[in-house]
């Protein structure tokens, strides 16, 4: 009888424990979903919308700037950035500095419309229309509506720019 | 009752119990899960409907007129549908006379809001059009548009598209 009981506890206990592994590997051994075609935001609407929100709000800024604060609009958008994509910017913007300044140009950005494209918890792609008003000495002012691509990297200083494309 | 047999049955009841509260973490994260998928989805079905309309927006031909119109109202419902139908003959009087051939594709596409029975979408395009007027050649054609959806049907379909800031 002693022996009969110990062989039907010994197999609940068994069958209780793989259940238990089964609920564990359920509830923490499966890792989170990748982005893809079918389903390009794996995270929740307003962790997205935050970086959206950001990558608008930046990217204003960024492209937002006056011969008279050149220097100083650097300093600023650059801190918006990660180390790469602040690197990439300041090499792009020393040969640009120069011709900003002589030709007095102001340029003044303004998002007209902006969305996720692709979202997970590491990095948020952005799509942003831009409305660009420029005017420098000598020419009329001009108007551009662009379109840019945003990449969004989550940091321990928050959701900063990693990339822009713009066409 | 033995010793050890003491211990299995206290090692049952505490897997039991371990058991149980596993089963109930399990249920609702099984459903969390569940609707956050369903929301997730969502998104890349609100994309590809818009895509496919907007795509059909940029590709016009004067030689397949019908077929053009057509294919836009066909991923299209409500007073945008409606007008784009009623609309359609005078379209394609325009597009023939003219000559008029315009294709593009979806460069990029982003989800502004959804919903689960209404959406707003922006794409930009890229593309080129011809007519008359360029005497034939290709000239480059590029467009911001938003596009909003309903969900009629099991499918997400157009309620209207409109140009986005096209002017200063």
């Amino acid at each position: 009888m002693t022996r009969r009981a110990s062989v039907v506890l010994g197999t609940c206990a068994l069958i209780l424990a793989t259940v238990v592994g089964a609920e564990i590997w359920y509830l923490w051994g499966t890792s989170a979903p990748s982005a893809s075609t079918r389903r390009p935001v794996v995270v929740g609407d307003i962790e997205a919308q935050t970086a959206v929100d950001t990558a608008a709000t930046d990217a204003a800024a960024i492209f937002t700037a006056s011969w008279r604060r050149y220097d100083a609009h650097l300093a600023r958008v650059t801190s918006l950035m990660t180390a790469d994509m602040a690197a990439r910017y300041r090499t792009t913007a020393a040969p640009v500095r120069s011709r900003v300044v002589s030709s007095r140009t102001t340029t003044v950005t303004r998002v007209a419309a902006s969305g996720v494209v692709r979202a997970t918890p590491g990095e948020v792609l952005a799509l942003l229309f831009l409305d660009q008003r420029t005017s420098a000495r000598g020419v009329p002012p001009s108007y551009a509506a662009r379109r840019a691509l945003v990449t969004m990297v989550h940091t321990d200083r928050g959701w900063l720019v990693d990339n822009v494309q713009t066409r | 009752m033995s010793t050890a047999n003491r211990w299995l049955t206290m090692l049952v009841v505490l897997l039991a119990l371990g058991a149980g509260l596993g089963a109930a973490l399990t249920w609702r994260t099984h459903g969390d899960r569940a609707d956050a998928a369903t929301r997730q989805e969502r998104y890349g079905a609100v994309l590809a409907s818009a895509n496919a309309e907007v795509t059909a927006f940029v590709n016009m031909r004067y030689d397949r007129a019908a077929r053009s119109v057509g294919a836009v109202a066909s991923g299209a419902t409500g007073d945008f549908r409606d007008h784009y139908v009623r609309s359609a003959p005078h379209v394609i009087r325009v597009l023939e006379r003219n000559r008029s051939a315009m294709r593009g594709q979806v460069v990029w596409s982003a989800v502004t809001a959804v919903a689960p029975t209404r959406a707003t979408v922006i794409a930009a395009t890229t593309g080129t059009v011809s007519n008359r007027r360029t005497k034939g050649a290709q000239q480059p054609r590029e467009f911001r548009l938003r596009v909003t959806l309903v969900h009629e049907g099991g499918r997400w379909l157009t309620a209207d598209i409109q140009f986005v800031g096209d002017r200063p």
